[in-house]
């Protein structure tokens, strides 16, 4: 049951879809919106080393940052509104300054899902940062999370990454509990696991999720979760894929390998479902 | 919330703050010291101090303040207790003249109190004084001239473009030459997607490089000259200038090719379009630049007035570059300044702390003349690459002077003879304006060149993205190649004298009594 739904405004590419994503799921489960945005002050302001006789330089360019966030602020708070009253659903802005992780991790408190982009959390076009920021938003505990991708695509396949652990068992958990989509394929995939290791796996997730009204498909997939589902997730066509996360330490000490699955989907672009 | 915003946004300008009663005391002590201080000057003109053998005694207490202030420089803007203090250019007026106290004191209890007033002439009317004025004229008669246009940005206009920023670098300056030219190249730009690249090589060549011709053109040059280096010295490293900005000039033209054709055709096709003629405004400060020029070539008050027997009286150069800044003040249309939004921030910044450079560089220039030869650098491009590494992170002027003075300690009779050799000076002078693009904080200019294309919406990287991406893999191999054609001892040209040969070719360095001072 989804009630309350959080979506970032972050001035990025990936806000509109965010925003289209939020709306028809507030329309389909009858909820409540709430747009944020967040001012960093201390990213904004933080321009780096600056040379000598060039500090009224670097704080005219802080100046010019924050001018920028604000306008784009205003235009994004435009078309949330413009959206949601279109869609006659109900809505409420929310403006934070500060810590963008504390912040939605104070918000996430009162609401029932999550919706972001892939990449980059409130930059407004200005300050850059790092590709993972949704991981770190993961590691900060908030979730379930859907993030959205570049293009908006109408969700009818789901792909589920299933291996047994207690993080991809309570993300499929949160995925069927909430019944956000109907009508919807679903597939378990289960990676780098020997068949007859995969097969009981595979059972009880079907039996868990025919419970909650789903008829899965199920498929054992020899290889790393990191390229194998990334590569599946493409020939399956899924508009969704539905994963666990657990620390990144963690990840990378149970593969073995310096990426983690969710960071190579993140770089890919598939739109997520991720809880913990 | 909003409001929120807006207080934190005033507390940034910290820096545009109104002068209190106690600023104004401050300031007004501070002329009537400088004032007490030039008339020293002109008083002790004439008379010689001697030069160390040996380095004052507890000089690695002496040497301290000197580093502390580089690294309150480096340090405080960084810290988030003392980011917004730091913005205030009376409390880096403060830092500086505390540090420089320090050096002062150090003095006192080191070599006596006969000692103090010495070290403070030396410090601030034999060097400080001119630096300054020169900048601060420099900064003012350039920022009342004005670009504006907007060409078809096509890989040839950019690279004619940067190289002529490159020429006119050493004659308005690194800094006068970034302004000048950074705006209307990103103008002809704005259609362009791939414009990094072009700001990147900007910073190199108009913003670095391009400043080694003049003593006007970079600083640490400068210095040289107030240290006694000839006027026309620095154009003997033209052939450097010439190799190290043709080969990236050349690099520059095949990047920005390669990334013409990756554009938009849409985006060529209105670049084509939207083009104005370039405008120059405020040409007549042209004329007041050449005048800087003249003036710091010409006047000195350590020789004849060229073609006449008359020496000019102490600070003449001075008031003259005050009265060239005047007429352009008066002179330069209305609006100019405006357009280049033009203001004193930036040389009130570079004031407040050279003060206290120049003070707590002597204890450090004193010790390096008797210890420099143990350091172990011989080799020009030893003295290059020291220099060069330095100045990437430093302010590449008091690095300049610290291995100037290295240099001079080299041989014995250097002291005495005030010779330096010029294999030595070329690769101190090289190393100095060279590596300065190595990073952001390198030279002034190269972040005020980001700030501005960050501004236009150029996506300018990160402080290690501009060094990973651009300035380790661009420069450091075209300065080795500079390393292997001209700075190793066997590539030397020979002396003209046949009968000197053997002998490495020196430069007389031409010093009043006051840069003489320095070990007291």
């Amino acid at each position: 049951m989804v009630k309350r739904i959080l979506v970032a405004l972050s001035g990025t590419s990936y806000t509109p879809i965010a925003v289209q994503c939020a709306v028809e799921l507030a329309q389909r489960h009858n909820a409540s919106v709430t747009g944020v945005t967040v001012v960093d002050l201390k990213s904004l302001s933080d321009v780096g080393p600056v040379p000598l006789g060039a500090h009224a330089a670097a704080h005219s360019l802080a100046e010019h940052r924050l001018a920028i966030t604000q306008e784009r602020i205003e235009e994004e708070i435009a078309n949330f509104e413009k959206a949601c009253d279109n869609a006659n659903i109900n809505y409420a802005v929310d403006h934070e300054d500060g810590d963008p992780f504390d912040l939605l991790l104070k918000l996430w408190r009162y609401h029932d899902l999550t919706i972001i982009g892939l990449r980059g959390l409130f930059e407004y076009g200005v300050v850059h940062q790092p590709d993972d920021m949704i991981v770190r938003v993961i590691h900060h505990g908030v979730r379930p999370i859907i993030a959205v991708s570049h293009e908006h695509h109408p969700i009818k396949r789901v792909l589920i990454a299933y291996n047994g652990s207690h993080e991809s068992a309570m993300a499929m958990k949160r995925f069927a509990q909430a019944h956000l989509w109907a009508d919807v394929t679903v597939k378990v995939a289960c990676f780098g696991f020997e068949d007859e290791a995969a097969l009981p796996l595979l059972t009880d997730a079907t039996v868990y999720l025919r419970a909650h009204d789903y008829a899965p498909e199920t498929e054992s997939l020899p290889g790393y979760p990191t390229e194998g589902l990334l590569k599946h997730s493409r020939e399956w066509q899924a508009d969704l894929v539905v994963m666990g996360s657990t620390s990144r330490r963690r990840i990378t000490k149970l593969l073995k390998i310096g990426e983690t699955a969710l960071e190579a989907l993140i770089h890919a672009d598939v739109p997520l479902f991720l809880s913990q | 919330m909003r409001s929120q915003l807006a207080v934190s946004m005033t507390e940034s300008t910290a820096s545009s703050r109104p002068i209190g009663f106690f600023g104004w005391l401050a300031i007004l002590a501070g002329a009537v010291l400088l004032g007490y201080l030039v008339c020293y000057n002109i008083q002790h003109l004439h008379e010689h101090a001697h030069t160390p053998h040996e380095a004052p005694p507890l000089w690695g207490i002496g040497v301290l303040p000197f580093v502390a202030l580089l690294g309150c420089i480096a340090v405080l803007p960084l810290l988030p207790a003392t980011h917004h203090w730091w913005e205030s250019n009376l409390n880096r007026l403060g830092v500086a003249l505390l540090c420089g106290g320090a050096t002062l004191v150090y003095y006192y209890f080191a070599e006596g109190a006969d000692s103090i007033l010495p070290t403070l002439n030396h410090a601030v009317p034999a060097e400080y004084i001119p630096f300054i004025v020169l900048l601060f004229s420099l900064y003012v008669i350039s920022g009342g001239i004005c670009l504006k246009g907007d060409l078809a940005a096509h890989p040839m206009t950019n690279t004619a473009f940067l190289a002529f920023g490159a020429i006119i670098a050493s004659f308005v300056g690194t800094t006068g030459a970034s302004m000048l030219l950074i705006r209307p190249l990103l103008q002809t730009n704005s259609e362009r997607k791939h414009v990094v690249h072009t700001v990147v090589f900007f910073i190199f060549l108009v913003s670095n490089i391009g400043g080694c011709l003049l003593p006007i053109g970079d600083p640490p040059l400068f210095l040289g000259y107030l240290r006694g280096v000839s006027f026309f010295w620095t154009f003997h490293l033209w052939i450097e200038w010439a190799v190290c900005c043709g080969i990236l000039l050349v690099i520059y033209l095949a990047l920005d090719t390669f990334f013409y054709k990756k554009e938009a055709m849409f985006d060529l096709r209105r670049d084509e379009t939207q083009k104005q003629p370039l405008r120059l405004s405020g040409m007549i400060n042209i004329l007041w630049l050449a005048g800087i020029v003249a003036c710091v070539a010409a006047v000195s008050h350590q020789r004849p007035l060229p073609g006449t027997d008359w020496t000019p009286f102490p600070f003449l150069r001075e008031i003259l570059m005050f009265v060239l800044v005047g007429l352009s003040l008066v002179t330069t249309p209305k609006g100019v300044r405006e357009e280049n939004r033009f203001n004193y921030a930036a040389i009130l910044e570079v004031a407040a702390l050279f003060i206290g450079i120049f003070i707590a560089m002597q204890a450090p220039i004193g010790v390096l003349r008797v210890y420099g030869p143990e350091l172990g650098l011989t080799e020009p491009w030893h003295f290059f690459w020291a220099t060069g590494s330095l100045s990437s992170f430093l302010d590449n002027a008091p690095t300049y002077v610290v291995f100037f003075e290295t240099a001079r300690s080299f041989q014995e009779e250097a002291l005495a003879t005030t010779v330096i050799r010029e294999p030595l000076l070329i690769g101190i002078s090289l190393g100095a304006v060279f590596m300065g693009a190595m990073t952001y904080i390198g030279n002034g200019p190269n972040f005020m060149v980001k700030a501005i294309a960050e501004q236009s919406g150029v996506k300018m990287p990160s402080f290690f993205g501009y060094m990973f991406k651009y300035s380790i893999p661009l420069l450091i191999p075209v300065f080795f190649l500079i390393t292997i054609i001209f700075l190793t001892e066997s590539r030397q040209p020979p002396p003209a004298d046949p009968a000197r040969a053997g002998e490495t070719p020196a430069v007389q360095v031409e010093t009043t009594p006051a840069h003489d001072a320095g070990g007291h």
